[in-house]
């Protein structure tokens, strides 16, 4: 696998928080999946989060206009 | 095999039939435990549905509804019922595994919420289903219990995490189950097993006693054969629980006899949302096509169908996927920590990724799942539901092993489910046709939150109109 400069300040972030204690091929694998992850956040990051406040739970019991609710 | 196995006319009952014949008293509780357990013994080595059955447990609970049906005590509609629950879930003084390598209790120290509502209906518990190990994955390949086996093709998997609970009842082992639902870990397996699964709202359910995977994911429900017995499940099991402040204090609707209410045509006013794009798009073409074939069905029976956008949909798969990595490695951390051999490899490399997600990312999610609720809830005031496929395939080879056959697979597995988890909104799947190849097919109904009898009462004239029930695997 090759490595960017990204990628080295991945294994070091994945260094750092312990999850990268189990070898080069499984640092290979946390770099793969730390970039996936980056991935995951670039496409949340693309919607529009201005002025909204995060959910820690899903909010259903909010009214929806429903015959039940 | 599944057809020559014992009493596979009185298995492959529906729960509400079984019970109605239990009420009238042409069977007993008694008939009805022994029949699924001697399949069980029969069909268990061959699909490894069950990790343990308590089969004197089963029987003497059996005989103790025969004796108030026979007192006139019988406690309603589950009294009698043989029932699985998925190996995640306490039960009293039994161990719970949760799929992983050492059970995460040798001795439940009491029964979760929903399985003492099932024992407080009177319904029977045959034993604990497998799973994917802690829930974390959708084949239900197990590095120490074995691979759960789908019982429309025994060379498959019958999908997951709740693939034991799929296949028993699929292979009428048991008359309904209990399964979990993180990600879509109830749908994927009802739909790739040919069987109902509901994933109710967020809170509809107590999750007390059911060890996590994402608190904020997480969902119980039921997985049954017949749409009106996941209405009769929901009933028992639903409710408001101070053990779980998540559970809603809402009332409990009586889905099971909503269902009886007939309309000409039968769902005349009920709008249905088919999404355009991303489901249908990603579908494999023949899958895609039996479920539009199946909503062209739900117009037929008089809904209206229109198209809806949900353009902010597609991020809500990765916001959900951090949600899930974040809370699953907390969930994990101290048990990863001591004991990292103890994990299959798949599960332990997604565990290892959730320690990469940052806080910001974490919270960018929830920011996310507050714009795709609300895109969600703004389609739901034009329509009651949103049909789409449950899954964009249908159930994969076992050969594929515990991950599926790559990352991007598994992740696209879920791609149509998990998005109704982090929004907590209902979600239902039921059978819809078969491939040419015969294997199941699933539709997912997704409607507002706390109307799961909208979901069940769309879908059991379908049911009803698709004529798939009387099918059985062969495997």
């Amino acid at each position: 696998m090759t490595r960017t400069s990204d990628d080295e300040t991945l294994a070091a972030f994945a260094a750092a928080v312990g999850a990268a204690s189990l070898g080069e091929p499984d640092l290979n694998r946390l770099i793969a999946t730390a970039r996936q992850v980056r991935e995951d956040a670039r496409a949340v990051a693309a919607l529009d989060l201005e002025d909204v406040e995060p959910e820690a739970r899903p909010q259903v019991d909010l009214p929806t206009g429903g015959a039940e609710s | 095999m599944i057809a020559s196995a014992p009493h596979g006319d009185l298995a492959f009952l529906g729960l509400a039939e079984a019970s109605r014949r239990l009420a009238e008293g042409g069977i007993s509780a008694v008939d009805l435990t022994e029949a699924m357990l001697a399949r069980i013994e029969a069909l268990n080595p061959r699909l490894n549905a069950f990790l343990a059955v308590e089969a004197d447990r089963a029987r003497a609970a059996a005989r103790e509804s025969d004796a108030r049906r026979a007192a006139g005590r019988a406690r309603g509609p589950l009294d009698g019922i043989p029932i699985a629950v998925k190996d995640i879930v306490w039960r009293a003084g039994r161990p719970m595994t949760a799929g992983a390598k050492r059970p995460v209790v040798e001795r439940a120290p009491e029964d979760a919420t929903v399985v003492a509502r099932l024992e407080a209906a009177g319904a029977i518990i045959l034993g604990a289903t497998g799973l994917h190990e802690f829930a974390y994955g959708v084949t239900s390949v197990n590095p120490h219990h074995g691979p759960v086996r789908n019982p429309w093709a025994i060379d498959r998997n019958p999908g997951g995490s709740s693939g034991g609970s799929g296949a028993a009842v699929a292979a009428g082992l048991a008359y309904g189950a209990l399964g979990t639902d993180t990600g879509g870990s109830i749908r994927i397996p009802a739909s790739v097993c040919g069987i109902v699964g509901l994933k109710p709202t967020y809170g509809r359910v107590s999750r007390h006693g059911v060890f996590p995977l994402a608190w904020s994911l997480d969902h119980v429900g039921p997985m049954t054969r017949r749409v009106e017995d996941a209405a009769l499940l929901l009933e028992a099991i639903a409710g408001a629980d101070p053990a779980d402040p998540t559970a809603s204090r809402r009332p409990v609707p009586a889905y099971a006899s909503r269902l009886g209410r007939s309309a000409n045509p039968p769902l005349a006013g009920l709008r249905v949302g088919v999404p355009r794009g991303f489901f249908f798009d990603r579908a494999e073409p023949e899958v895609a096509g039996i479920v539009r074939a199946a909503i062209d069905r739900l117009a037929g029976l008089g809904a209206a169908v229109r198209e809806v956008a949900l353009p902010k949909h597609e991020a809500s798969v990765p916001a959900a996927l951090l949600v899930l990595l974040a809370e699953a490695a907390a969930v994990h951390a101290r048990r990863l920590a001591e004991a990292p051999g103890d994990y299959g490899e798949d599960v332990r490399a997604r565990l290892e990724q959730g320690r990469l997600v940052p806080a910001s990312d974490y919270l960018a999610a929830q920011r996310a799942r507050a714009v795709v609720r609300r895109e969600l809830a703004e389609v739901l005031r034009e329509v009651d539901c949103i049909a789409t496929p449950t899954t964009p395939t249908t159930a994969g080879p076992l050969s594929e092993g515990a991950s599926g056959p790559a990352d991007a697979a598994r992740r696209a597995m879920t791609h149509f489910t998990r998005p109704f988890n982090l929004t907590g909104f209902p979600a239902l799947s039921m059978p819809c046709g078969f491939t040419a190849e015969g294997l199941p097919v699933g539709l997912q109904l997704v409607g507002r939150p706390f109307e799961e009898g909208t979901l069940l009462a769309a879908a059991a004239p379908l049911e009803a109109a698709l004529g798939l029930t009387a099918r059985r695997p062969t495997a």
